[in-house]
């Protein structure tokens, strides 16, 4: 193509790609009186009451306080995603079409960040209406909170909580994509205030008693904390989209306090459907990057460099600024940063950025086509890559194929990717100021395309999963997936790999809702592989598929075993309405049907989700009976699960709640109140306990349950220290008042049971007491220091509490986070396991009744004579036979089977091989006392492909450690030794029976050990203290 | 002497569960001897603040014990009450725009904590609150300090300048509430609030 046709392509392009926004550029700010006012989309949480920020370009809400005026002590903290409300919560493109609430917002949250502390606002107002044409302005006005308790003792150090102003002020000017970000730190006290507040020896005494910690030099990061919701995929430059991994990187580069570590980027931006965000800042001397710059060896630092030390649960911390040393009284500090709306890839956000920073650019445009048809290729990235060949751009290709972008002068190579073809080589090109460069066509070589058709035994078009497998090179065998079978930087798709030697990954996988699938694919030669959850074997075949060629194929499924009278579900799921999963519902349902579920628990982060209307929509109906309900979300008190719950359509989260200073009973009346069968005399909503040994975010975790006891302790030591200190923490505030506890919550195998050395063990060193190989470790209370659920539940079934033990997945996506791995299976009597044959009150009644099996494939039936699990039989003498059967597919088979009564072993058996899929036994127990009895069936194998294996550590708390802990010795803490479970491994066959109990005395059913005492913590707003003292009881002489 | 407490406290029979969760520790406290935890009710007249003071395990524990023990066997309990409560309020001041406030009342209970094994006092005070700009809390002893406040419908607080209420701050030797300059039922015109005379009221009087 000659310069005058490309320059015609980058016309056309720019002016197909330019913005939909009002021409006459305005700006202006308003508290929302209407529904239609607010913006709509994915995540949009505004509602009346809140502050709405528009001008012709964009649209903007910032949250009111959450604090009902009337009632103080009223508050709907819980509806945005961190602790208060004050924040930016809703953003996207002024779009045409796009007014009256049917915006496209998938922006979670983005708030001001004071290390780790943020605001709670007390007033947030319109400082500027825009009438007079100038900015118009959003304030908010706050002291500063604790963002995580467990760091709130660092947070004093750094910071110091009181006697500070906080502002944060949100700036949009007429006609731009960006809002101007100033946060004010004022203090307010007579004295002068020093950053960092208190010296480490002071931190020291006040009880951040680490070795090492009187060594180092601290600093106080300033900057904001963006949450850009499960749809968008991080980007920054040199890292691309590789963010995670990265950072993780960036740790061992680190040389330690005073700057904190992480990685240096000069701008942070993300990719999603239809809007995109991003983050930079301006130059300015106090510029915390540069005056640490010694601690960042290896990193690019530019005149906009910002720290970004952690993503984690959503939350991305991006660093801007240091404050002066000190601030005297009356005295304050403001920092700026710019918040971005791009239309949907890294360029449009770029673009602004380059226009923020006064950076002179040229265009790169061009089109991208299809090598065979030359029809455009729509969706397609155009990739950018620096001369020393980092990743720093991201171009989306429109319908027509065809892409424009600005980039900094300089030499480049680009090529273009997709999910379904292989990726073009890459291309130079070289951007001079003020010109435009035109490119292409490129052309990218033709996908297959295959087409499968499944049925199952009866011949039904029934839902299914279809999955390519392909086979990596014999030279690649055991290399890193990431270096060779897809880049991360590239924004290529993961293709999870079996991790266990083979040469086998997922190249592609179809949740189907009849069977079929008709899909375009990167050509080459894989295994067919049909599936249909654990009932059903592998349906495989060899399959050909050739560049622009169509290959269809028809298979049938074969059923494993039977479960009459069973059926399967899934009780924590989810879907895009949680922030951090960007699946849509429709997706999601599909995918539970395909993996042969019949129940589907809607379980989405402090949102109330039905998805009745989906699965009635999609026709999935006869296959899967939808549940509404919620996760109850804390930050560090544990997530909670409540089902079935009301949906209030008149809320922005499906209904109302709060969570923040909310002890577990307040938690768990709440979740009571939003059930559907809430009332005098009826059955109300089961409260279930998620992950609960899962650090931050587990419930026995966070209280410090001993499983021995299965009440909680006040910790010591290093424990202690980052403990959470709040009054709804303390051990008085515990509740059992629970109904359901998830025993294995998706591949989280290394939690099931109590943590024992390894033999031999892991290089050292490791605190005392010193670890023996093969038994449990311990920390220096003698207490074992990674508790295992499975154990503390048998202590509080004991202690004559009974929560039924549940098996859920916890997906939040699709491939290599299956739904229904773990799964419950429930028995709702005999013949009513069929489509249509059982309701929504037979799934809580079995849940309620304890007729549950926790499993990932295997199907563990316990019996004693004709009492099933979740029974109560009277056995006078104590002897009974207990009789085990467990069936499971060949791609699941089981080894080794155990029965527990009381917490104890009473058989150990290895299950020979040729009865991996189908074993029965009888088991001859004398009982001396009232007891339970459970069995726990597992096997070695690999559930690859059916269900993907962890081959990378889950981000957990571990990160936002790592992060504080170079300088520090934090040997000590379990979530940071040497010695700790280990988070990557193969899925392997796993189930465990609920209990059935055994009456022996005849005389009721008596706990082997002292029952459990109640608590009954009121949640709430705390009482008059006069009232409180006046409830004291008097001492008696 | 902890030794005679161990053994004298059981007798006491008291479950103060509610005051050990007021005066319970913070998850790291482990490491303090003593601790004052002050939460502070801002009314529209008065000021009410309840004190939880837990002893340290030693030589503080010691000094009250001795006191107590010293007095005839029927005055043992009020002299402990009194002992304690001193104690608690000993670090404490409340002022007004720089002016010492007097309480208006004092009333005390005590109890041990969870482990039996020290004593702890929970002390309710109240104060008159008349206008001014700025009410302050000082510890002498911040480091064992750990403060909270409430308003409960005062209107006295200019609550965008207060700190974040039921919050714990810790290490804190000055916490400071910024008043409204002329609240409404304080100005003229206003009902006016009822004095509670200029002698604190004691039914513990510290000794």
């Amino acid at each position: 193509m000659n310069p005058r046709g490309m320059r015609a392509v980058a016309v056309a392009a720019l002016a197909g790609l330019a913005g939909c926004g009002d021409p006459a550029p305005h700006a202006r700010a308003q508290r929302i009186g209407a529904p239609e006012e607010a913006i709509g989309g994915p995540h949009a949480i505004g509602r009346i009451g809140d502050f709405l920020l528009e001008n012709d370009q964009i649209r903007l809400v910032i949250a009111d306080t959450g604090v009902d005026p009337a009632d103080p002590g009223k508050t709907t903290n819980g509806r945005v995603n961190t602790m208060f409300g004050g924040t930016l919560v809703d953003a996207d493109l002024r779009r045409p079409g796009g007014d009256g609430g049917h915006g496209n917002d998938q922006l979670a949250e983005l708030l001001p960040g004071f290390a780790f502390m943020i605001i709670n606002p007390t007033r947030v107002s319109v400082t500027r209406d825009g009438e007079d044409g100038r900015p118009a302005e959003v304030t908010v006005v706050g002291t500063p909170s604790d963002l995580l308790q467990q760091v709130g003792l660092l947070d004093t150090g750094l910071l110091g909580p009181s006697s500070l102003q906080l502002t944060q002020t949100y700036r949009l000017p007429p006609g731009k994509r960006y809002v101007e970000i100033d946060t004010t730190i004022k203090n307010v006290s007579g004295g002068a205030r020093p950053f960092p507040f208190l010296d480490p020896t002071q931190l020291r005494d006040l009880g951040f008693d680490i070795p090492g910690i009187d060594k180092i030099q601290l600093s106080v990061p300033l900057g904001q904390l963006p949450l850009l919701g499960g749809e968008q995929d991080l980007f920054a430059p040199g890292a691309g989209f590789n963010i995670r991994f990265t950072i993780d990187h960036s740790y061992d580069q680190s040389t330690g306090f005073p700057a904190f570590p992480g990685l240096v980027i000069d701008y942070l931006a993300s990719r999603g459907n239809g809007v995109s965000y991003g983050l930079t800042m301006p130059k300015s001397p106090d510029n915390y990057v540069h005056a640490y710059a010694a601690g960042y060896p290896g990193q690019t630092l530019t005149p906009y460099s910002m720290l970004l030390p952690f993503t984690y649960a959503g939350v991305a911390g991006v660093y801007m600024y240091r404050p002066p040393a000190q601030l005297g009284p009356g005295e304050q500090f403001t920092y700026t940063a710019y918040f971005v709306i791009g239309r949907g890839d890294v360029a449009s956000v770029l673009d602004t950025i380059y226009e923020l920073h006064g950076e002179p650019t040229g265009a790169l445009g061009g089109r991208v086509i299809d090598q065979q048809t030359s029809q455009p290729v729509a969706g397609a990235n155009l990739i950018v890559l620096d001369a020393a060949g980092r990743v720093v751009d991201q171009i989306a290709t429109d319908r027509n194929g065809s892409f424009l972008a600005h980039l900094a002068p300089g030499s480049y190579r680009t090529l273009a990717v997709t999910d379904d073809r292989l990726a073009t080589a890459p291309a130079g090109v070289t951007i001079a100021a003020g010109a435009q460069v035109g490119v292409g066509p490129i052309e990218m070589a033709p996908p297959a395309t295959l087409v499968v058709s499944a049925i199952d035994e009866l011949g039904r078009h029934a839902p299914a999963k279809i999955q390519l497998l392909g086979h990596v090179a014999p030279a690649d065998r055991g290399k890193d997936p990431r270096t060779f079978l897809y880049s991360l930087e590239r924004g290529e798709r993961m293709r999870p790999t079996a991790f266990d030697g083979t040469d086998r990954y997922v190249e592609g996988a179809w949740w189907t809702v009849d069977g079929r699938v008709s899909a375009a694919v990167r050509p080459g030669t894989y295994d067919l592989i049909v599936t249909r959850g654990p009932e059903y074997e592998i349906t495989q075949k060899t399959v050909v598929l050739r560049p622009g060629a169509f290959t269809a194929e028809q298979v049938a499924l074969v059923r494993a075993f039977r479960t009459d009278g069973w059926i399967a579900g899934d009780f924590h799921i989810h879907a895009q309405p949680s922030t951090d999963s960007g699946l849509p519902i429709a997706t999601r349902v599909a995918s539970c049907a395909a993996e042969g579920l019949e129940v589907a628990v809607a379980t989405d982060h402090n949102y109330i989700t039905d998805y009745a209307p989906v699965i009635a929509a999609t026709g999935l109906d006869g296959w899967l009976l939808g549940i509404p309900g919620m996760e109850l979300t804390t930050f560090e008190m544990g997530h909670f699960n409540g089902y079935p719950l009301r949906v209030d359509p008149g809320s922005t989260r499906g209904g109302e709640f709060r969570w923040t200073g909310t002890p577990p009973q307040g938690l768990f009346d709440q979740l009571r109140a939003l059930a559907i069968d809430s009332g005098p005399g009826t059955a109300r909503g089961i409260v279930q306990v998620n992950h609960p040994r899962q650090a931050v975010l587990g419930y026995f975790a966070q209280f410090f349950v001993d499983q021995a006891t299965a009440e909680p302790y006040t910790p010591t030591g290093i424990l202690g220290i980052f403990a959470p200190y709040g009054d709804e923490f303390q051990p008085g505030s515990y509740s059992t008042d629970f109904d359901a506890i998830e025993i294995l919550t998706g591949s989280r195998l290394e939690d099931v049971h109590t943590f024992r050395a390894p033999d031999p063990l892991p290089p050292g060193p490791f605190p005392d007491p010193q670890p023996v190989p093969g038994q449990i470790v311990v920390g220096p209370d003698g207490r074992p220091s990674f508790p295992g659920v499975v154990e503390t539940w048998f202590t509080l079934l004991d202690r004559g509490h009974r929560a039924t033990a549940m098996g859920v997945s916890d997906s939040h996506h699709l491939l290599g986070d299956e739904p229904g791995y773990a799964r419950t299976l429930l028995y709702v009597g005999a013949g009513k396991d069929v489509p249509g044959g059982f309701t929504r009150d037979d799934v809580i009644d079995a849940v309620r009744g304890h007729r549950a099996i926790t499993t990932n494939a295997p199907f563990l039936e316990l019996t004693i004579g004709d009492a099933r699990i979740g029974d109560t039989i009277t056995a006078p003498g104590g002897n009974v036979d207990v009789d085990v059967h467990v069936r499971s597919p060949s791609w699941a088979k089981v080894d080794h089977l155990v029965v527990y009564a009381s917490s104890q072993i009473v058989a150990d058996q290895a299950i020979p091989a040729s009865q991996g899929t189908d074993y029965q036994t009888r088991i001859h127990v004398h009982l001396a006392a009232d007891s339970w009895v459970v069995a726990e069936a597992t096997g070695r194998g690999n559930l690859f492909p059916v269900v993907s294996a962890v081959e990378f550590p889950p981000l957990d708390a571990t990160v936002l450690i790592r992060a504080l802990s170079h300088g520090l010795d934090l040997g000590a803490l379990p979530l940071t030794s040497n010695l700790r479970p280990s988070s990557t491994h193969i899925i392997t066959p796993y189930a465990i029976t609920n209990p059935i109990w055994i009456d022996v005395d005849g005389n009721g059913w008596t706990p082997p050990r002292p029952p459990l005492p109640r608590r009954t913590a009121a949640g709430g707003p705390r009482p008059d203290i006069r009232a409180r003292f006046d409830a004291l009881p008097e001492i008696s002489r | 002497m902890t030794g005679r407490v161990v053994r004298a406290f059981p007798r006491l029979a008291v479950a103060t569960a509610l005051a050990i969760s007021l005066a319970g520790p913070p998850a790291w406290a482990h490491v303090f001897p003593s601790l004052h935890t002050v939460v502070v009710q801002v009314e529209r007249c008065e000021i009410a603040v309840l004190i939880g003071y837990a002893a340290g395990t030693g030589e503080p524990t010691e000094r009250i014990i001795a006191r107590a023990a010293s007095q005839p066997k029927p005055h043992a309990l009020d002299a402990l009450r009194a002992s304690l409560t001193a104690f608690a309020l000993a670090p404490l001041s409340f002022t007004l725009d720089g002016r010492p406030l007097s309480p208006s009342s004092v009333h005390a209970k005590i109890g041990v904590d969870g482990g039996g094994t020290r004593p702890m006092v929970v002390v309710l005070a109240t104060f008159a609150l008349p206008a001014g700009g700025e009410l302050a809390i000082r510890s002498r002893d911040p480091r064992t300090t750990r403060i909270s406040w409430q308003d409960r419908s005062s209107g006295r607080i200019a609550l965008e300048r207060a700190p974040a209420q039921d919050h714990w701050y810790t290490a804190v030797a000055s916490f400071l509430l910024p008043l409204v300059p002329t609240p409404g039922s304080l100005a003229p015109g206003g009902s006016a609030c009822a004095t509670s005379g200029s002698s604190p009221h004691l039914d513990s009087p510290p000794r």
